[in-house]
């Protein structure tokens, strides 16, 4: 496939996801500062976990090319881009203050189980699979936050609960940086890897990277249902 | 650097001495250089530069640290992306010494791995994928002791490299950028790389640990040498 059907066949799968009754739940969910901890903090172990991810998927990549191209995504997430000069996990613990929760209280928290499952099998794909799957898994996640992408579903998923926490908790998009930077940085990397699945996957390659890009999707539907079902176990009132 | 870590230091230094006295690794710096055999050369350090990205990636995803990620990928910017000291990435200056004797840079791309260098490959990315991270680190990168002159009685290796491709090619240090540039590179590397592995081994058993990680890597070392200075006798 050439990128332009690669976009449209990983796009059909990441709208699909986005319009799933638990992915609709998800962005339903009145948010009040106690559920909005709960995603502040199973945010950030899937942030700090796609470093181990992408490091295996450049280990097991042998195309220098596409070695340079992760590092350079890593070097943006975890030292600095011009969207953050410290990396992306200082964004979240930014945005947790706005909820009431110190840095500590997110990076120490416990994962909820289905986060730590769903990290797992994201580990075990780019670790134990072919590099060229375990690029089409990781980087199929950063579609859904896609604005171009998902824009009649009222956007990715980091504009949609910006809205959301707007619209409840008073927010302005520029107060919440994790957020406002990955609307942004997000379609970047969306783009970022497309020219290399045209080059690389090709013949039976080419199915099993869609297969991973589907069976990521899977798992960041188990990801939001666990982190909507500990949100809904919150009162509104608490 | 306190007691117990000058101590392990010391040891990794030792250890590294050791393997420049072995016959393969003697040899391999004692050989006159040909332009035939420098391409040799040329080819299978570009093959070495590239490989070892898939350790210390490896490496990146094992540790659990996220400031000690930072310190690898920083490590690996230089590496892969651009070193101010040089101005590329490290595989380019590969290229470029490709180039001083004759081969393009598609001939450096794309030569294929000797299968010493291809095992030696192999074996640093076990250590870094199967060992503990910290071990895998020690193991991984002890090399870089390789360079350094301080420790390597009669130079270390780029120094005695630079002294083969200057003096029997009759190139000039303009044309060889690699060899000033990793010696100071890994003076840097060597102390951020020590000053990690100090702050994470707390006990004896961790630094064994990584001693023998090191002893294996520059088996490693010498497989890659030794495969290097066969292929290059068997040509003028």
């Amino acid at each position: 496939m050439e990128v332009h059907e690669w976009r449209k066949a990983i796009g059909d799968i990441v709208r699909e996801h986005s319009a799933s009754d638990v992915v609709t739940r998800y962005f339903d969910l009145k948010q009040t500062p106690l559920r909005a901890q709960v995603i502040v903090r199973e945010l950030a172990h899937f942030i700090r976990h796609r470093r181990d991810c992408w490091a295996h998927v450049s280990g097991n990549c042998p195309v220098w090319s596409v070695k340079q191209k992760i590092l350079q995504h890593e070097y943006g997430e975890v030292i600095k881009d011009e969207f953050s000069e410290h990396g992306h996990i200082t964004l979240i613990v930014n945005q947790g203050k706005l909820v009431g929760l110190e840095p500590e209280e997110i990076l120490n928290a416990d994962p909820l189980p289905t986060t730590r499952a769903v990290l797992y099998a994201w580990g075990w794909i780019t670790r134990e699979k072919p590099w060229l799957e375990g690029l089409a898994a990781l980087t199929v996640t950063e579609w859904a936050n896609d604005d171009r992408l998902l824009g009649d579903h009222g956007g990715g998923h980091s504009t949609r609960m910006g809205r959301r926490w707007s619209e409840d908790m008073g927010f302005k998009m520029k107060e919440m940086p994790n957020f406002d930077v990955h609307s942004q940085a997000d379609e970047e990397h969306s783009d970022m890897f497309l020219p290399d699945l045209e080059q690389h996957a090709t013949g039976p390659l080419q199915d099993k990277a869609l297969r991973a890009v589907k069976e990521s999707m899977e798992l960041m539907t188990i990801y939001r249902a666990g982190v909507l079902e500990a949100m809904e176990r919150i009162p509104v009132e608490a | 650097m306190d007691a117990t870590v000058a101590r392990y230091d010391e040891l990794l230094n030792q250890l590294t001495r050791d393997a420049f006295a072995v016959p393969e690794v003697r040899e391999f710096y004692e050989m006159r250089l040909t332009p035939r055999r420098a391409q040799i050369i040329a080819q299978q350090f570009g093959l070495f530069v590239r490989g070892r990205r898939s350790a210390w990636a490896y490496l990146i995803a094992r540790c659990p640290h996220m400031e000690v990620k930072k310190e690898l990928l920083a490590h690996e910017t230089e590496e892969m992306l651009f070193d101010p000291r040089c101005g590329s990435d490290h595989y380019t200056l590969w290229v470029r010494h490709g180039e001083a004797v004759g081969l393009s840079a598609d001939e450096v791309h794309h030569a294929q791995p000797l299968p010493t260098t291809r095992a030696a490959i192999c074996g640093w990315s076990w250590l870094a994928f199967n060992l503990s991270w910290l071990e895998g680190l020690g193991g991984v990168a002890v090399l870089e002791r390789v360079n350094l002159d301080p420790i390597i009685p009669g130079g270390a290796h780029q120094t005695r490299a630079q002294e083969r491709w200057t003096k029997d090619l009759g190139l000039t240090l303009e044309q060889l950028p690699n060899f000033k540039l990793h010696r100071e590179a890994d003076t840097d590397h060597k102390g951020q790389t020590m000053e990690l592995l100090a702050n994470y081994a707390t006990t004896d058993v961790e630094w064994e640990g990584i001693l023998e990680a090191a002893r294996q890597s520059l088996e490693f070392w010498q497989v890659f040498l030794g495969g290097i200075g066969r292929a290059m006798e068997g040509v003028e």
